[in-house]
């Protein structure tokens, strides 16, 4: 075995354990799959005025994105804090295995948990919401919400090296709900007052939302270049931070 | 096994996105708005000026040329959308105060100007383009609503153009009158109306009894009565008397506080016409917005008109001020005003002065949603109009869609991203370049008296019901005219005309050259040479002595101060005064 092998069996390893720890448990499972596919199923569906796919059609990207923000933020939240608290985070530092692994495990955790809520969803509209989509934007569509993760893994690894295990959840909840909601998620941001649309611009979500909106020729019109510019420099600033943030934890201890 | 556990999933997971649903019918993709050939559509994302105010709805409806509906969001239909990309859309706008004949509908809508009102025109074309108002075929000009005839005394403001009108003189004749022009088809009656108490009076007019009778009959007859005044005691008493309202403001005086409050207690309108009046005091906006680079839709007779002046040039700078004045305070104190050009005035042109007007207005301080207002909601309002100036439900769907804020930038006016007319999608054809015309020589009447380009004819004031009189005839190698020139017409005149192209609408391109030479004899007098710019029937003139001898004449081009030299439609040659008898040859341009 080269040792290249073996690094990647460490990468596997650990990736397979924290999908595994994460799955044993129900609190963070549930919740995170079944919310958006509820809330989804509740407005996009139900209350979708009937033979209009297009409502359902709006909603699957809006609760989509919602969906997928969920487990990236708070695996990488709560568990990094918990780490934190409980010295894994230390135990795993003076393992042989790189700090890469872990964050990347994370990462895959919730690009499993992702594409989940992407398959649920998307099920959902096609059977009950009589949304009908060409090949292409059920594709991009998928394709875009996992790539769309990496900002909100990121605010959740920011918040993880931060918080401690007791202030995560919270903090989180505190941030992830007002910004699905803020960015029209939760109801199409037209409906929102003047003044909250225009605030709807600081929001990732709110970018992340109107590119897949674009897809679907229903977004507000803006170019899609600068949606994307603007999510690519929240990621940028968050990556900065948290080596910052990090080197400080490591310090630390 | 881990193999197979991760080519499973990965076949599942394609399976899954094979079996996701397909629409049946394809998708209303967005479309390029040029694309789309019909007057149904969906247009959005746009920020939404209905003619009243700025709205929240992003989408707006199109069925078959009129707005169906606004929507917040993008509606479910199978409407073909048409990417509005969050530009700001406003309704066609209106221009409050034309004078249209010829191509003027064609050059109002190539600007955006959807609906034109006018205030004096042939009533036979009124009535011809009166019945395209009320569908929403596709259309390359603008709706006409319209006065027709004018309302003026004996040899009043209005009988000068050599049109030969019916007048009033006594105001037992008001109610038959004002029936005779709803029978040829006016929409509403205007009157010419100066007050005995004014400083100046222009021409004569009808007197105060007769256009109290005038209003009156045009209220029992169901329409409205607006009056054409230069000054404020005619204001005062055109209001007094009852008029709907005024198509003119003025800068005699400063509006008084009884005239603004009673004109916005009692609801009357008013159509300042700045620009119109800009071009007889400072003369500078058309220079400033328009003549630098022109916007490729004016046709160069549009352009000699934007250049036209108003002869005298005398009235001082302040008057200026003092009109813009008067407009702010009718601003503010509620009066409801109507943006209109008066084109094809001097100074002005059919479609884009009623931009240039939007902008004076917004320079008069008028705050600029009512800019905006003011050639939209305002004139329908005024007038009455239930098909146009609004975004709404029911209203014809002429539209225009601007790359920027005008609440910003009032000037984006001018280049609309886009112009729909009664839901089509209007395609503005640019006038082609004017041939441009050689030097050497035009005519030599060796063998008769065609000419190398256009066409020479007799003209004289008789075809304006002047009393001059011409006729020409080819005679051994000359051109012979004999014609006498008498007063009765305002610009008495009597010659030969030399129009330079086969069309006098666009005229020959004549920048490269110099001069004009002929040779000449005849009744010794003070004869007159005439340039025309097209789209100007004002004559630029240079004088010269004629002999019983022949002899050559040169008058350089550049002689004629203000002629349009990319558009010459005409050169006219006038004998003197009286009876007169010439001969003219070898005519060349240098």
């Amino acid at each position: 075995m080269t040792s290249g092998m073996t690094s990647l069996a460490i990468y596997q390893k650990e990736a397979w354990y924290d999908l595994v720890s994460v799955w044993r448990t129900p609190g963070f499972v549930l919740p995170a799959l079944a919310f958006p596919l509820v809330f989804y199923l509740f407005f996009g569906v139900l209350f979708s005025p009937s033979g209009s796919g297009s409502q359902a059609a709006y909603m699957l990207v809006t609760y989509s994105c919602f969906g997928i923000m969920g487990p990236a933020m708070f695996n990488f939240a709560m568990s990094i804090a918990s780490d934190r608290a409980q010295g894994w985070l230390t135990l795993k530092r003076l393992s042989p295995m790189p700090v890469s692994a872990y964050l990347l495990a994370k990462m895959a955790t919730s690009l499993v948990f992702a594409l989940l809520i992407i398959l649920l969803l998307f099920s959902a509209a096609a059977l009950f919401g009589e949304v009908r989509l060409y090949q292409h934007q059920w594709l991009g569509l998928a394709l875009l919400m996992l790539l769309g993760t990496v900002p909100f893994a990121l605010i959740g690894l920011l918040l993880g090296l931060t918080l401690s295990d007791k202030a995560a959840p919270g903090v989180v909840n505190l941030l992830y709900l007002p910004m699905a909601f803020l960015s029209g998620l939760w109801l199409p941001v037209t409906m929102l007052p003047h003044l909250m649309q225009q605030l709807a611009w600081l929001w990732p979500s709110y970018h992340l939302s109107q590119l897949g909106l674009k897809l679907l020729a229903m977004d507000q019109g803006h170019a899609a270049l600068l949606h994307l510019a603007l999510l690519l420099v929240t990621s940028a600033g968050l990556t900065l931070l948290c080596l910052l943030v990090f080197r400080r934890v490591i310090g630390a201890k | 096994m881990k193999a197979i556990v991760i080519i499973g999933t990965a076949a599942l997971l394609l399976m899954f996105f094979v079996l996701l649903p397909q629409p049946h019918a394809p998708l209303p993709a967005s479309s390029a708005a040029a694309e789309l050939d019909s007057n149904s559509f969906v247009l959005g994302p746009v920020r939404l000026f209905d003619g009243e105010q700025w709205r929240d709805e992003r989408y707006i409806e199109v069925r078959d040329g009129r707005v169906s509906q606004l929507h917040l969001a993008k509606p479910d239909s199978q409407l073909p959308l048409i990417d509005g990309n969050n530009q700001w859309l406003i309704p066609g706008l209106i221009d409050g105060h034309v004078h249209a004949w010829g191509d003027a509908l064609q050059q109002a809508l190539n600007f955006g100007v959807t609906t034109v009102l006018d205030m004096f025109g042939d009533h036979q074309f009124l009535v011809a383009q009166k019945a395209a108002r009320a569908g929403t075929e596709r259309t390359t000009q603008a709706d006409i609503y319209g006065a027709g005839t004018l309302v003026t005394a004996p040899k009043g403001h209005g009988t000068q153009y050599g049109m030969a009108i019916p007048v009033i003189d006594a105001p037992e004749q008001a109610s038959d009158f004002v029936a005779q022009r709803l029978a040829e088809g006016s929409d509403f009656i205007k009157i010419v109306y100066t007050s005995p108490k004014a400083l100046q009076r222009f021409a004569p007019s009808i007197d105060l009894a007769t256009l109290q009778a005038v209003i009156t009959a045009a209220k029992v007859q169901g329409v409205l009565a607006v009056v054409h005044i230069a000054d404020s005691p005619s204001a005062q008493e055109a209001i007094a008397a009852g008029a709907d309202g005024l198509v003119h403001s003025f800068f005699s005086a400063p509006v008084s506080a009884e005239l603004l409050q009673r004109m916005a207690a009692e609801q009357r309108f008013i159509i300042p016409t700045m620009t119109v009046m800009e071009g007889m005091i400072v003369q500078q906006i058309n220079d400033e917005l328009l003549l630098q680079a022109p916007p490729p839709q004016l046709t160069p007779a549009a352009i000699s008109s934007l250049q036209q002046r108003f002869g005298n040039g005398l009235i001082p700078k302040q008057r200026y001020q003092l009109l813009a004045r008067n407009t702010e305070q009718m601003a503010d104190a509620g009066v409801l005003l109507l943006a209109g050009s008066d084109a094809p005035n001097p100074n002005t042109a059919h479609g884009v002065s009623l931009l240039v007007e939007m902008v004076l207005l917004q320079r008069a301080a008028v705050p600029t949603l009512q800019v905006l207002q003011s050639a939209t909601s305002a004139p329908a309002k005024a007038f009455g109009l239930t098909e146009v100036g609004y975004l709404r439900s029911g209203f014809k769907a002429d539209m225009l869609l601007l790359s920027q804020d005008p609440m910003q930038q009032l000037t984006t006016l001018l280049q609309p991203a886009a112009i729909w007319k009664n839901g089509w999608r209007h395609q503005v054809k640019l006038p082609a370049a004017n041939p441009a015309i050689s030097a050497g020589l035009i005519a030599d009447f060796a063998n008769d008296v065609t000419a190398r380009s256009g066409a020479l004819a007799a003209s004289s004031d008789s075809m304006m019901q002047g009393r001059s009189s011409a006729e020409m005839r080819w005679q051994q190698g000359v051109l012979q005219i004999n014609g006498a020139t008498r007063p009765g017409f305002a610009y008495p005149w009597a010659g030969v005309a030399w129009q330079t192209a086969d069309s006098m609408e666009t005229g020959s391109n004549f920048s490269g050259i110099t001069g004009i030479q002929f040779r000449i004899r005849g009744t010794p007098g003070q004869y007159r040479l005439d340039a025309f710019s097209a789209g100007s029937f004002m004559p630029l003139s240079q004088h010269f002595a004629v002999t019983a001898d022949w002899q050559t004449i040169e008058v350089p081009l550049a002689a004629f101060n203000g002629l349009n030299t990319e558009a010459v439609s005409m050169l006219l040659w006038n004998g003197p005064q009286g009876e007169f008898q010439f001969e003219l040859d070898n005519i060349k341009l240098l």
